[in-house]
């Protein structure tokens, strides 16, 4: 299972049952990876998608639903509960601090980091883009 | 045996209605933090009692739930800073953040503005320490209110705040962030209110109270209330006057016997010649016909015939 995230400075993912910020190159991003392919996420991540020329399964955990192949976007579920599945990880950072109450909780030891790019988002200077695989 | 238990328990509802102060409520409960010293504490804000700081740069308060009015919710941009009061310090500031209100120029030196508790006695409270302990070395920054990347203000009096190095960066600079890249993605508005919450008289805040709330999605992007505390870990600080040290190193309280020697009061008994201390009960006790208070050396007063007391040791 391929899983993305978004985290700030401190890993933080969401502060106050909200995401801790958007970009709509971001996103851009993340779809043209698919190439096609569907993509899981929870209902709260499906506005950040409504424009988005994107197949999505729409469900409440989608770590759970997703099938080993599948790509999982997530906003607000634990992840440390499926390491075993979870066998490449693309990591945006936003390069911010910002407010905190939900951290990336994955342990991220036996990843090996294969790729880091960066790229200008519509409202954040520098994004940075990591890839780590099993 | 009745009558001595009634007699115990009025004596406890005296002793329980006597109470009226939380502060000594609290010192009897072990809860007594000096407000001046450490972390700042008997902190309230709207109502509500804010715990004392424990490693968390901010708390929530009122669940993490902001309150603005329907009134005082809008889309069309401004800012507004309170008046600073008669100590000189700020209060309440407010905006509603649009793009339109966002600096298009670099920010500008604001050293030039001295907030309240930033010197004390003419002595600047910005002290420097390792900067293991203070990112940067100096405890102090000149805290924004509402921050520059916000609205734009430079050195503007009622914006500025003395605040340590951890509120700055750890407590009030996140929710400035998400603010500010918020706005900027989604071209909504965020109203904004921010709230130097001070302990009485102190010069320096306590902490800040921040909320926020995104006016066009009506709180999906942007919704919270929280307190971010005016700490910095490893030093203590006298909210009152600012000044601050390494924890465990409080300066020794001045000494009478650091005092000028030539400035101090003496109360005396011009019938027993005995002098005392100023505002001692034995100098109290003493006939006003038989009472002169002086401010002299003491020698002088043992020169004329007179003996310090025994009892309050002058």
């Amino acid at each position: 299972m391929k899983v993305i995230v978004c985290l700030d400075e401190r890993r933080g993912m969401m502060f106050n049952n909200r995401r801790q910020s958007r970009d709509s190159v971001l996103i851009e991003d993340v779809v043209k990876d698919l190439c096609g392919e569907k993509l899981f996420i929870s209902p709260y991540s499906e506005k950040l998608f409504e424009n988005a020329d994107v197949k999505l399964k729409v469900k409440d955990n989608p770590l759970k639903a997703a099938k080993r192949d599948s790509v999982c976007f997530i906003e607000n579920c634990s992840l440390a509960d499926f390491k075993d599945e979870i066998d490449e990880v693309v990591i945006y950072l936003w390069n911010r601090h910002y407010p905190c109450d939900f951290y990336f909780d994955l342990n991220m030891e036996g990843y090996t980091l294969k790729s880091v790019t960066e790229f200008e988002g519509s409202s954040h200077e520098k994004i940075t883009k990591e890839v780590y695989i099993k | 045996m009745k009558r001595k238990l009634l007699s115990v328990i009025a004596l406890l509802l005296v002793v329980v209605m006597s109470l009226t102060s939380c502060q000594l409520l609290d010192s009897i409960l072990g809860n007594d933090d000096t407000p001046t010293t450490g972390g700042p504490l008997n902190i309230v804000v709207n109502g509500e009692k804010i715990p004392s700081f424990d490693k968390k740069a901010y708390v929530n308060v009122n669940g993490g739930v902001p309150t603005f009015t329907e009134e005082e919710i809008t889309t069309k941009s401004y800012e507004f800073y309170s008046e600073l009061d008669s100590l000189g310090r700020c209060g309440v500031t407010h905006a509603c953040i649009g793009v339109d209100l966002m600096p298009t120029e670099d920010r500008e030196e604001i050293g030039s503005v001295t907030p309240s508790g930033w010197k004390y006695n003419g002595k600047s409270n910005n002290n420097k320490y390792d900067t293991k302990l203070v990112e940067g070395g100096y405890i102090y920054n000149r805290c924004h209110l509402i921050g520059f990347q916000l609205a734009g203000e430079n050195a503007n009096n009622k914006n500025l705040v003395t605040g340590t190095r951890y509120l700055n960066i750890e407590g009030m600079l996140p929710f400035e962030n998400m603010i500010a890249d918020y706005v900027k993605e989604t071209k909504n508005h965020v109203m904004f209110r921010v709230t130097p919450i001070y302990d009485g008289d102190n010069l320096v805040p306590s902490g800040i109270h921040m909320e926020g709330y995104s006016v066009e999605d009506d709180g999906d992007g942007i919704f919270f209330n929280v307190f971010a505390y005016n700490v910095q870990p490893g030093i203590e600080i006298n909210y009152a006057t600012g000044e601050n040290w390494l924890s465990g190193e409080a300066p020794e309280p001045e000494d009478v016997t650091t005092q000028n020697p030539d400035t101090i009061t003496y109360v005396l008994n011009k019938n027993s010649k005995k002098f005392h201390k100023s505002g001692s009960s034995c100098g109290n006790d003493i006939k006003p016909e038989n009472r002169e208070e002086r401010t002299c050396n003491r020698q002088v007063l043992i020169d004329e015939g007179y003996s310090p007391c025994g009892t309050c040791k002058p």
